[in-house]
């Protein structure tokens, strides 16, 4: 191992320029890899946030009968509870409008950014908060301390909350205090918040099965469900053969609705950009390593000749790539991060499983990339590899079967070496996807910053 | 008793009619402690023998034996192995590693044979003896032709192979050098009773060694020294 490592240092000291270019090779690779996978992953954080604040950051939500709140356990190895809120509500039709008279405690008032913008909770009977499209609707003035009469019964204006994340709820919201709305005819549910740090619904059942509820329809936050991963995880083959019986749908509908389920689902799309990027990576870091081997051919012919077995070749190289991609990954990795931190105009998130991962699949790549170096040189004998006789040239006239000179020279240039010319073809297709998938993230994270901003300039006005 | 013998060796170059057959029905036999020079002119089929015996080419008939191994039944690793211990190689080219210095040159054969430990004190006397210890720090670009070969000719000394195969070591050198290097290679012989195959195309050379076989168009001639040739 101390040999291999230290044939390794003299290879990367003797040849800097080598080593120079495999490392900014990889430093590029890992830089796009890590920028872009933190744009797709601040946008989707941005799209998530903005969900989150459209229709609440609620979960899940269950009839509150089915279980004493105070003996819920609200963590376990399975599932994280963050917060539990009440929400108790009892519709009535007064002067020819959908009223809702509702309760929410402090939680569930939070998960549904129901901010208290002006007085107080209601605490006491016939106390009452609305929000400014209720004010607007029920013709009350904008100000604390006026009446309201429903049902022959008085209510006074305490605090002026805000708007709220939109519910399936059209009717107008009369916040009162908890008694009032226990008094009538009433539904209350316990709303539901589990950590990010799993998928939604495999902690709800946990959380059910924990504490031995049974709950078949749980409403669920239909606006943050594809985020959360609030829905059963489907098989890919499921839900190919769910598009494949889309009878009302011609091929391409199929395959869009084929491609957006599996997105919904799977996360697709960011593994796809994922993946191209990786591969693109893969692509340069290999044609420049190729390019590296087949210049060191005769030594590499000249160790085995003197007895260096492909075993310590293989780790000899392997070890010249890790000592190269360990230092060049992170600086790469971090300044991709940082560039697209520059980039993204929102709260960014770097993406750091994506660091981890493309780190162990790199390194992973490095083993394969060096086993197929030394593979690769078993179609040579020792003498061919010293000679450096870089590949076996075909012997056949190309020219007594084609007239004009150019063809024949385009095509010993092309069929020369097939791989590499495969190799360019696949890198630049890459490029290119590379380049539709990078304008794609920036576009979508520029709407998002957009959304994001108008969502947060409305959050507190009067305009309806 | 004999450490290298060939028998019926043949090697084919090529297909059809681009075949070349550079050894024709090869049959040798030489004896542990032998000088021998294989002489013959260029394109003869020398090297491809010297090749053939260090299983650095594939043979197309025949077989060829090394301290009693068939060679070309010996796996990758083992046959890795087998050079290592067994046989050390010298280039007309020198064929030295850029990337090491002339003391780590020497030394790579052996510091990659796990039940072998450098012997600091035999490689600090060959040095000395090829008049290059104080180039050990060097790289082979810092030197001349020369002292790479000595360097070259340190390598392959420096595991105490039982058989030396030398590819016109003399090649590149003046005459001086040349006569140097080939003392160099007698002398080494002798104290550790190796057997030394050198290729070269000098008559003149040849001469110093205790045996020569001439090789024309891929057919061993044997050459008793000052006398007659037979096939």
């Amino acid at each position: 191992m101390h040999n291999n490592m230290r044939l390794a240092i003299s290879y990367i000291k003797y040849y800097r320029k080598q080593a120079a270019i495999l490392f900014l090779g990889i430093c590029m690779s890992v830089l796009l890899m890590n920028g872009i996978a933190s744009l797709v992953y601040s946008n989707q954080n941005a799209s998530y946030e903005n969900a989150k604040e459209e229709y609440g950051s609620w979960n899940y939500a269950i009839p509150k009968n089915l279980i004493d709140e105070n003996k819920i356990i609200r963590s376990d190895s399975e599932y994280e509870l963050n917060r539990m809120g009440v929400y108790c509500s009892a519709p009535c039709e007064a002067a020819g409008k959908d009223i809702t008279f509702c309760y929410g405690d402090i939680q569930y008032l939070e998960m549904n950014h129901r901010i208290l913008l002006e007085g107080a909770y209601p605490k006491h009977k016939n106390e009452i908060a609305l929000d400014y499209y209720a004010l607007h609707n029920l013709g009350m003035d904008y100000a604390l301390g006026s009446t309201l009469e429903l049902r022959g019964e008085r209510f006074t204006l305490t605090g002026i909350v805000s708007e709220g994340a939109k519910t399936a709820d059209n009717s107008i919201l009369i916040f009162t205090d908890k008694e009032t709305v226990l008094d009538m005819d009433e539904a209350s549910f316990l709303y539901l918040e589990f950590s990010d740090a799993k998928r939604a619904y495999e902690q709800f059942s946990a959380f059910l099965q924990k504490n031995r509820i049974s709950c078949p329809n749980p409403e669920i936050n239909d606006g943050i469900s594809v985020y959360i991963g609030a829905e059963p995880k489907e098989t890919i083959i499921d839900i190919i053969l769910t598009a494949l019986h889309l009878d009302e749908c011609n091929a391409v509908g199929k395959l869009i609705y084929l491609f957006g389920r599996l997105d919904n689902n799977d996360n697709l799309l960011q593994k796809m950009i994922f993946a191209v990027i990786f591969l693109f990576g893969v692509f340069i870091i290999n044609s420049i390593f190729r390019v590296i081997v087949q210049k060191r051919k005769s030594q590499y012919g000249l160790l085995e000749v003197l007895g260096i077995d492909e075993k310590n070749m293989f780790a000899a190289m392997l070890m010249e790539l890790v000592i190269l991609f360990i230092p060049a990954y992170f600086i790469g990795g971090i300044l991709g991060i940082v560039v697209a931190g520059f980039l993204f105009q929102g709260t960014f998130k770097a993406a750091m499983d994506i660091f981890a991962l493309g780190f162990l699949l790199f390194l992973l790549f490095l083993v394969f990339c060096s086993a197929g170096a030394i593979r690769n040189m078993r179609k040579y004998t020792q003498t061919e590899k010293m000679k450096d006789s870089s590949y076996r040239k075909s012997c056949k006239i190309i020219s007594l079967k084609k007239h004009r000179i150019m063809g024949t020279l385009s095509r010993r240039f092309i069929l020369t070496k097939k791989t590499a010319f495969a190799g360019i073809i696949i890198s630049l297709s890459l490029g290119g996807v590379l380049f539709v998938s990078s304008t794609y993230v920036a576009d979508n994270a520029k709407q998002n910053n957009e959304h994001a901003m108008l969502t947060d300039e409305s959050l507190y006005t009067d305009i309806y | 008793m004999a450490i290298v013998i060939i028998r019926n060796l043949s090697k084919n170059y090529g297909k059809g009619e681009n075949e070349v057959k550079a050894l024709k029905h090869v049959n040798l036999e030489i004896n542990q402690g032998e000088f021998v020079a294989l002489l013959g002119t260029s394109g003869s089929g020398k090297s491809t023998l010297l090749n053939m015996i260090g299983g650095l080419d594939v043979v197309t008939e025949g077989e060829v034996m090394i301290d009693g191994h068939n060679i070309a039944k010996l796996s990758r690793k083992e046959l890795a192995i087998f050079r290592r211990r067994k046989i050390g190689f010298v280039f007309q080219n020198y064929s030295l590693m850029p990337v090491l210095n002339v003391y780590d040159n020497v030394a790579l054969p052996v510091s990659f044979d796990k039940s072998r430990h450098i012997d600091h004190a035999y490689m600090e006397r060959l040095l000395k003896d090829l008049k290059i210890w104080d180039k050990r720090m060097k790289y082979p670009s810092e030197l001349s032709g020369g002292q790479q070969q000595r360097a070259a000719i340190a390598r392959a000394l420096a595991n105490k192979p039982a058989l030396i195969l030398a590819d016109e070591p003399t090649g590149n050198l003046d005459s001086k050098t040349t006569n140097d290097v080939i003392g160099l290679l007698k002398a080494s012989g002798r104290q550790y009773n190796q057997t030394i195959l050198m290729v070269t195309h000098n008559e003149v050379i040849a001469q110093n060694c205790d045996r020569i076989i001439r090789i024309e168009d891929g057919v061993l001639y044997e050459n008793e020294k000052g006398g007659g040739l037979h096939a």
